[in-house]
């Protein structure tokens, strides 16, 4: 079956839905699934984990059609469930050993969020097909707390607001904003560690500025 | 850009700024403040390519559709059996039946609380937060059903009541 063209909305399609299509339903798998595996593989940085994630949220949003007000996108409402799949089952795995910042004490020191004016030594382009940046980056965002990892990839993979991040967070913008700060200088840190700790920076970088 | 305020120019990458305030600070970014928003959109752009071509490829649509009730409108139902046998098994692990009687008594008194109008067909409890274990009625027999919830996330736990035909 071939998925529903972009030109159909999703409001569309959960209206059909929810009227008992099932070809309206996977139209929406097909279209969001690869975005949130992506989310859901940061987050647990395990594959199986993630696919049962996606698994999990979808099924559960086929559940609750019948709720869904229509207030927030869909895509908005899927993703806050899959998010929380996520993080229910790192708080339960405990994979993350690190103590969690107090974030509104231990962040807000004025610099202490100052990312470097340094690039990062390679082309974030090459992320695409060079698996060694890609493992890097992914090791790099598993130093993150699984709440820093959140509030970076919905800043940043998802285009989440502050205001849109702080409400499926359930944590005030400020607190947002602390983490996210620093998480993106601890990423920068760690891939500029990368870089210039494996002697690759003149092998991976055309544009290294400093 | 003030000095010792980096968290605007997160703000600014960001599109957190008002208008005029966006102007003010674009007017006065250094170079350095420029190169720092590079880096900033570096690790973004980082981010982005890699779980992207992690994803490339990851398709469980099947998978996912296979696992789909006939509607939505069935969603979450959990059959009588699947109950009956949630219910054996509760009773496996939880131990003695009379431990439970009580809870049983406080769960249908919280039924008959949260009844519904129509006099007796389905009793409908507020929240899962208590555990059905068994429930003994007179004249009628009982089946726990898990149901979506009708707001917000979860499911709601609905208790079935056939009333049994008169002699």
């Amino acid at each position: 079956m071939d998925p529903p063209s972009r030109s159909v909305g999703d409001h569309q399609l959960v209206e059909e839905a929810r009227a008992g299509s099932q070809a309206a339903f996977r139209g929406l798998v097909e279209r969001y699934q690869r975005k949130i595996y992506g989310m859901a593989f940061a987050m647990l940085r395990d594959s199986d984990q993630a696919k049962d994630v996606v698994q999990d949220a979808f099924i559960k949003v086929y559940q609750h059609l019948g709720d869904f007000q229509g207030a927030s996108g869909f895509y908005t409402w899927l993703y806050r469930i899959a998010m929380n799949l996520c993080i229910d089952r790192t708080r339960r795995a405990k994979r993350i050993a690190q103590v969690e910042f107090e974030d509104d004490a231990a962040h807000d020191d004025g610099g202490a969020s100052e990312v470097s004016p340094h690039r990062l030594g390679f082309d974030p382009a090459r992320a695409l097909d060079d698996q060694e940046i890609r493992g890097q980056v992914l090791a790099a965002l598993d130093q993150l707390s699984p709440k820093h990892r959140a509030v970076i990839i919905l800043r940043e993979v998802e285009g989440l607001s502050y205001k849109e991040i702080a409400d499926a967070m359930e944590c005030s913008q400020g607190t947002v904003m602390s983490r996210l700060f620093h998480a993106r200088k601890k990423m920068q840190e760690m891939l500029r560690s990368f870089v210039e700790g494996d002697g690759r920076g003149s092998a991976l970088s055309g544009d290294r500025q400093q | 850009m003030e000095p010792g305020d980096p968290r605007r120019l997160h703000r600014l990458h960001d599109g957190d700024l008002a208008a005029d305030e966006r102007a003010r600070v674009e007017a006065g970014l250094s170079d350095e403040d420029r190169a720092r928003l590079a880096a900033i959109e570096q690790v973004g752009a980082a981010l982005r390519n890699t779980l992207e071509a992690e994803a490339a490829g990851f398709d469980i649509a099947a998978a996912v559709m296979a696992r789909l009730p006939a509607s939505p409108a069935t969603a979450g139902v959990t059959p009588i059996s699947a109950a009956r046998s949630w219910r054996s098994r509760a009773r496996g692990v939880l131990g003695s039946r009379s431990v439970w009687l009580s809870t049983a008594v406080a769960a249908a008194a919280a039924v008959l609380l949260f009844a519904l109008p129509w006099g007796g067909g389905v009793a409908e409890a507020a929240t899962d937060e208590c555990e059905i274990e068994s429930l003994e009625v007179t004249g009628a027999s009982a089946t726990v059903l898990r149901l979506p919830a009708t707001r917000g996330e979860g499911t709601s736990t609905v208790v079935w009541l056939d009333e049994e035909e008169g002699p």
